[in-house]
């Protein structure tokens, strides 16, 4: 059974991929970014289909597990925030990379900016930090197909044969295969998050019964601080605030603004993304608090495992493969897009430029897909032996993109005069990120706050300090 | 024009202000509908206050520069 509805989601997956690459791609802007042709539902789904990961499905279910309902809160409204962002910097994302034919991020740092270095190191960034949130996926993805096989595919097997399938099915099909399973498995995702908890609920006697068990078992799940007051006001407000800088700044994201068919398109999508996280977020944080109830003993690594650990038990073998199936879905689908992006990334942001040669498209496409083999494969290697729990890899992650934002919103919304100083405040907060994750410097200097605020603000403060507040007058990229 | 930027500016400071409630009130731990604590609504009734926020946010940026 388990393996016949695997096979099945594997079989419609790779159809979608063929059909995707039938759609010849002639150009750059084809191939990388669907002929900028989404309209708003497809380019909703693909955009929230990036926050469908690992991150969602296990990592907030592992904190449900850990911190409670506050949890929920957080990411539910940061998330909604970003909104803000994707409407203030999105759109213009989209209306230069129309007038200018940018593909990457950095084509637009360089093209607004004229900083070759400034554009290289924004770029490295994004490249550099993705990299753990990719692997995420495949560890994620790794965890539930062992636990959906009882161990006959172990671990390591099906980080492979995870890794392997991706590949495939990018390479063949490009971004118009991409939208469209994004758009697919987003619509998989939903519904099987709300079968789950509806048929974990069921078993528990209802959802009532179970949270009121819960909250019997572990009070402290159910207070606005969380448990053990995890969100303390300081981390509460790092929180809240960090995830409208960190979302956008994520390249598969940043990439998704190029492609809307219209403005009207993005904004609307816009407000689709902050509605969203309402319903969507509390689902697996729901999943993660009633484990309590059924493996009340969990600890460190082994509470990622919550939401299999849970489907196995309260629901049956059918439903617990298919959710997990979706679950495996929405990590593919991050997946596919990060590796699209990076590879886009590194062929034109470094290949290119660092060769000072014009390529044909078909060259352009045939290193692009040589990359996507290289980064899945560099995602493989990390998620061989994951350095830290599902969220704190993430945690990571984001926290080195967010410190590109103030460059992104000086880019996009004020003329950044002097490129240098998002130069400076870059490898600033690179260095400070390091020396508090490394612990060189003690957390105790951020009073209370996530260094990564810390960080954001400071990138803030040096960035601004060589914008002139006028609109920009764009150079685009000589390749 | 900048009025309204203003306006704006203090709309979504005050959002912001309300995400932090919980640094000034003490919520307690009581349930409500389906087992949820109540504090939970107060934090849903400030996320559909902001989306739609957001949305005339948009419709006036937009407006505002065609």
């Amino acid at each position: 059974m388990i393996y016949i509805i695997l096979l099945v989601y594997l079989g419609f997956t790779f159809f979608g991929s063929l059909l995707g690459a039938k759609i010849k791609a002639a150009t750059p802007e084809s191939y990388f970014l669907a002929n900028r042709n989404l309209k708003t539902i497809a380019l909703f789904f693909t955009i929230i289909a990036t926050n469908f990961s690992a991150f969602y499905f296990l990592g907030f279910a592992g904190e449900g597990y850990r911190i409670g309902y506050a949890h929920y809160v957080i990411m539910a409204l940061g998330t909604a925030l970003a909104g803000v962002t994707i409407i203030l910097i999105g759109t213009r994302v989209w209306q230069l990379g129309k007038d200018h034919g940018y593909i990457t991020p950095s084509e637009l740092v360089y093209g607004q900016t004229g900083s070759r270095s400034l554009a290289m190191l924004f770029s490295g960034v994004m490249i550099v930090f993705t990299l753990p949130y990719l692997a995420l996926q495949i560890v994620g993805g790794g965890y539930i197909l062992e636990k959906m096989t009882d161990g006959d595919i172990s671990y390591s097997l099906a980080v492979i044969l995870l890794t392997v399938f991706t590949i495939i099915y990018v390479i063949i099909g490009g971004m118009t295969s991409v939208a469209k399973t994004d758009l697919k498995q987003g619509l998989i995702v939903i519904i099987f998050m709300v079968l789950g908890v509806v048929l974990i609920g069921h078993d528990l006697g209802g959802i009532t019964a179970a949270n009121i068990t819960a909250a019997e078992l572990v009070p402290e799940l159910f207070s606005h601080n969380g448990a053990n007051d995890f969100y303390t006001p300081q981390k509460w407000f790092s929180w809240i605030v960090f995830w409208m800088m960190a979302i956008p700044m994520f390249p598969q994201l940043f990439m998704r603004f190029y492609i809307a068919q219209d403005v009207k398109n993005l904004r609307q999508s816009a407000i689709l993304y902050a509605i969203a996280p309402m319903f969507i977020s509390i689902l697996p944080v729901m999943i993660g608090i009633w484990g309590h109830i059924s493996f009340p003993e969990l600890t460190g690594s082994e509470i990622d495992q919550i939401m299999p650990l849970m489907l196995k038990k309260h629901t049956t073998e059918f439903f617990a493969t298919i959710i997990m199936t979706g679950a495996i879905a929405a990590f593919m689908s991050t997946l596919d897009s990060q590796l699209l992006a990076l590879s886009t990334m590194f062929t034109r942001d470094f290949y290119i430029p660092l060769r000072k040669k014009v390529i044909n498209f078909k060259k352009e496409v045939l290193i692009g897909r040589v990359l996507v083999g290289v980064l899945a494969i560099i995602g493989m290697l990390i998620a061989f032996n994951p350095f830290d729990t599902i969220f704190a890899m993430g945690k990571m992650s984001f926290s080195g993109v967010a410190i590109l934002f103030p460059i992104g919103l000086a880019v996009t919304r004020f003329k950044l005069t002097k490129p240098i100083f998002g130069i400076v405040a870059v490898v600033t907060a690179l260095i400070l990120l390091f020396a508090f994750h490394y612990g060189w410097i003690s957390k105790q200097w951020t009073f209370g706050f996530e260094p990564f605020i810390i960080l954001i603000g400071i990138s803030f403060i040096i960035t601004f300090m060589g914008v002139k507040k006028k609109k920009v007058q764009s150079t685009p990229p000589q390749h | 024009m900048k009025k309204k930027r203003l306006w704006w500016s203090i709309f979504f400071i005050i959002t912001l202000g309300l995400t932090q409630a919980s640094s000034f009130i003490d919520f307690g731990q009581a349930l409500s509908l389906l087992g949820f604590p109540l504090w939970l609504f107060y934090f849903i009734a400030v996320h559909v206050l902001f989306v739609m926020g957001l949305y005339y946010f948009d419709k006036h940026l937009f407006k505002e520069k065609e």
